[in-house]
């Protein structure tokens, strides 16, 4: 037993997973779950459970809608699996690390830790914000670091390790925002063959496309265009909203994309290079993900500003996506020409850094880092103190320093 | 019976105030109470592989990141890999390319006969076809063991950072122990000096940043790990010319799930996947929440579905089951068989009475046997036995009980449906004595248990 113990009391041992929840989705997101110090998380998996035995899946995020011993039920059910499935280790008296959303309501995180401590008997559990843990992949203490996650953009600086609460900018445009742009192309003009017809109208077959499909679309063809060639496909939208082909670029060869097992969509090439567009689109006085990097560094005080726009860390899954990062950069650098932030923005150099991670899980592997050290037993909620108290503290923050107030604190609208 | 079929079908109410399908339940010998599968704790036990069958001690299974050694999944498409193989004819022709067209299992063999056969091995999956010769791997020489896999490239940068990190977490725990206990702090500043750290923690407190290792003067502190903290760079790659002009073939292109299914490489192209290392899963035993007594302990051995302790209610709980094909009616009395089945080796007196819940499931109106149904004692030997000793007259009420069969009998309830219901529920509570089974020949001494009861009857 006490070879046992000693193991399970192992500081290498403890279990880092995030919930990137977010208040009004609905949608499955996913999760990461592993072991503190090691190099990437064992698992990503989504945030559902099934029930086999009574024919349905539930997802995390829609019965957090509904009432709260529901959430409490399925968050034992779906932490069950991810112990007893996934990480196969006993749960009691090991510490827990939660990397999670600065907008992750409170409700959802008592649930959790309700869970976690009286079903679990968890011995600790740390609730860290997923942007100050991006930074310890890195070995910086400043950085501007932008989450381009599924429903949004979250742009938060962190000077010598404390976040700038006051300058965090967030944008409802991310991931599902080009599934949406993807879905919209693909019905306006996308062309199909079934077993009976050759090239109809998709929009004649569909009203919509599911999600996963759109996904796969998004992460197998698409990719983010540089700037000229995003400027003609701008030109060559005509006054009434069509497009005037003859003004585009050559476009990118056409992908035959099989689905439902008896269709075939051609997929044009304009669909995979402008579904990102979505992220840049800057014409009208509409928020933007450059324009909201720039609005962040201009919230900060100004001797922060250069250094925070020479450091800055994208992470989240569209970070993924091919030509990403260079089109960013040259975004960034045309806007901060205009006359909007040009006088009162001095910046002129942005850079990037490059976590030693996929950007899916850049926070993940900086809370495996964090999580290894000491620390983690000092800055987490004990499960003593939490009998004791009954409370998780609303904003435990790993940066002792930050004096919080609470108006400064990202709340929920 | 229906109810093997459709197990939501009678739920008993667990020690937690939750209805639960009958067969999903444990019973507490030592509480004397039903548990569910959440008022029990559940405990890994051991580890195995569900291909292989081989037991992994937790040690190993943690070192190697609970995966088999042996096993491998596809790639593609997730299901079990095989080993094929095949024979390789070494010297005459291309000894140095075995990964090349002079592997395929027949083609090399007419061409170069002073060749030497040799044996080799690569993996395949019977699902897809992808060989680990599609993701670029040679084929091994020996059948299992020889498949190395790929490491993170990062591996190194990360384990500096958590190095790193934790030396700056023992900096800061000194200091606050100091701060603390100045009385303990020459024992403190040994502990500190073991780590290599008490120049960190003096610079630290003359104000220097503990934060820049680039400080520290070389060979000062050789235990220090150098943390090179990350460059940014405006230097961004342009997106190469290819995805402008070509083509897609999505056979190469990973879908999203092989990609995550392995997250530290997260490979783009099929070409590169490589074998991925079965995932071990573990058997669990399951422990009473109040008295943490084992309610289930299974068998150590993997291909065994035995159990050494397995306290489940079916075996020690009377079962309640419904006897289909029942035609209710709105407002209209009818009978409904319930049947009862005594687990126990012993003779069981069952009663039923009417539920006492506040909040109860049941909606229909329901008359209730008012008589004592006694069981006879489970037999197992029974079963086998067609000709078997008389069965005892139980003096039934023919009103009330219409059929007994060994351990089991069957008896009427009579029910009224509500109007509005969707579906017809009744519920109602059994008082039954519970013996412990017991070594000696006379009959230990019973205990009277309520417990409730929900049938659902159309
Ligand atoms: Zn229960
Ligand atoms: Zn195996
Ligand atoms: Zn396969
Ligand atoms: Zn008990």
């Amino acid at each position: 037993w006490s070879e046992e113990e000693t193991y399970t009391a192992n500081k290498d041992l403890s279990t880092i997973f995030n919930t990137r929840y977010i208040p009004g989705t609905r949608e499955t997101w996913n999760v990461r779950c592993g072991f503190a110090g090691e190099t990437g998380p064992r698992f990503i998996i989504p945030s559902e459970v099934s029930y086999p035995h009574a024919k349905k899946v539930v997802k995390i995020s829609e019965c957090s809608r509904l009432t709260e011993s529901y959430l409490y039920e399925t968050l034992v059910d779906f932490i069950h699996m991810l112990y007893f499935r996934h990480l196969l280790v006993n749960p009691k008296d090991r510490k827990v690390v939660i990397i999670e959303s600065l907008l992750c309501p409170s409700s959802f995180r008592n649930t959790l830790a309700k869970v976690l401590f009286k079903h679990y008997e968890v011995a600790s559990v740390l609730f860290a914000p997923n942007h100050l843990m991006a930074l310890f992949t890195l070995g910086v203490q400043t950085a501007l670091v932008v989450d381009v996650g599924y429903t949004e953009t979250f742009a938060l600086p962190i000077y010598d390790g404390v976040p700038i609460l006051g300058a965090w900018q967030t944008l409802p445009v991310a991931g599902q925002a080009i599934h949406g742009s993807i879905e919209k192309k693909l019905l306006e003009n996308c062309k199909v063959t079934t077993e009976l017809a050759e090239n109809v109208l998709l929009s004649s077959l569909l009203d919509s496309i599911k999600e996963d499909v759109l996904e796969d679309i998004k992460v197998r063809m698409c990719f983010v265009t540089k700037m000229e060639r995003a400027v003609e496909y701008q030109n060559a939208i005509q006054e009434d909203g069509s497009v005037d082909y003859a003004k585009l670029p050559p476009l990118p060869p056409i992908v035959d994309y099989p689905v439902d097992g008896n269709k075939i969509l051609h997929i044009c090439g304009s669909i995979r290079e402008t579904a990102a567009e979505v992220l840049f689109d800057y014409d009208l006085e509409q928020q933007s993900l450059p324009s909201v990097i720039l609005d962040c560094i201009l919230k900060c005080p100004i001797d922060m500003r250069k250094v925070l726009s020479e450091n800055i860390v994208v992470t989240g899954g569209t970070a993924t996506l091919p030509g990403f990062t260079h089109r960013l950069q040259g975004e960034l650098l045309r806007l901060v020409q205009t006359p909007k932030y040009a006088r009162s923005l001095a910046v002129r150099r942005f850079a990037f850094h490059a976590a030693p991670a996929k950007p899916n899980y850049t926070s993940w592997l900086g809370g495996a880092i964090f999580g290894a050290s000491e620390v983690l037993a000092s800055r987490s909620v004990s499960k003593e103190s939490y009998l004791e108290s009954g409370v998780i503290p609303d904003w435990s923050s790993i940066a002792e320093r930050v004096s919080t107030k609470d108006d400064d604190r990202p709340t929920i609208q | 019976m229906a109810t093997y079929m459709n197990i939501e079908r009678v739920k008993y109410m667990c020690s937690c105030d939750k209805w639960t399908a009958f067969s999903l339940l444990y019973f507490c010998k030592h509480c004397l109470k039903l548990r569910c599968s959440k008022c029990v704790t559940h405990e890994v036990d051991n580890h195995y592989c569900p291909n292989c069958l081989e037991n992994m001690p937790s040690t190993e299974a943690m070192l190697k990141k609970n995966r088999c050694s042996s096993c491998f999944d596809c790639p593609c498409c997730q299901h079990t890999l095989s080993t094929r193989a095949t024979t390789l004819l070494v010297g005459a022709t291309s000894p140095t390319s075995p990964d090349s067209s002079a592997s395929q299992p027949s083609g090399a063999a007419e061409e170069a006969p002073p060749a030497t056969p040799k044996k080799v091995y690569y993996l395949a999956c019977g699902f897809c076809r992808w060989t680990s010769r599609d993701g670029g791997l040679q084929d091994q020489p020996v059948a299992s063991g020889g498949w190395n896999e790929e490491e993170n490239p990062h591996n190194q940068q990360i384990s500096n950072l958590v190095e790193y990190y934790q030396q700056m977490a023992l900096v800061e725990q000194v200091e606050r122990d100091r701060k603390r206990t100045p009385s303990r702090r020459r024992a403190l500043l040994q502990h500190a000096d073991k780590y290599g750290l008490t120049s960190v923690v003096a610079r630290h407190r003359a104000g220097l940043s503990p934060h820049s290792p680039s400080s520290l003067k070389k060979g000062e502190d050789a235990k220090l790990v150098e943390l090179e903290a990350s460059e940014a760079s405006d230097d961004i790659a342009l997106l190469s010319e290819d995805y402008y002009n070509k083509p897609v073939n999505l056979n190469e292109v990973c879908t999203i799930g092989q990609s995550i299914s392995q997250p530290e490489l997260q490979w783009d192209t099929t070409s590169k996947l490589k074998p991925h290392r079965k995932t071990l899963l573990v058997k669990r035993s399951k422990r009473c929440r109040e008295c943490e007594h084992n309610l289930i302990k299974p068998d150590f051995s993997p291909s065994s579905i035995k159990f050494k302790i397995q306290l489940i209610a079916i075996y020690l709980v009377p079962e309640i089951r419904v006897v289909p094909g029942v035609q209710l009616h709105p407002k209209k009395e009818s009978r409904v068989i319930l049947t009862l089945s005594n687990p126990s080796q012993y003779e069981m007196h069952v009663i039923v009475l009417p539920s006492e819940l506040p909040e109860d499931v049941g909606n229909c109106k329901v008359v209730l046997p008012k008589t004592e149904l006694v069981l006879a004692a489970k037999d197992e030997t029974a079963e086998f036995d067609d000709a078997g000793e008389p069965p005892r007259d139980y003096k039934d009420d023919p009103q009330v009980v219409v059929f007994r069969k060994a351990n089991k009998l069957g008896f009427v309830v009579k029910i009224t449906p509500n109007e509005s219901a969707k579906e017809a529920w009744v519920s109602f509570m059994i008082k039954y004595d519970y013996r412990q089974v017991a070594l000696e020949a006379e009959a230990p001494q019973p205990t009277w248990l309520h417990q409730h009861v929900a049938c659902r009857i159309g």
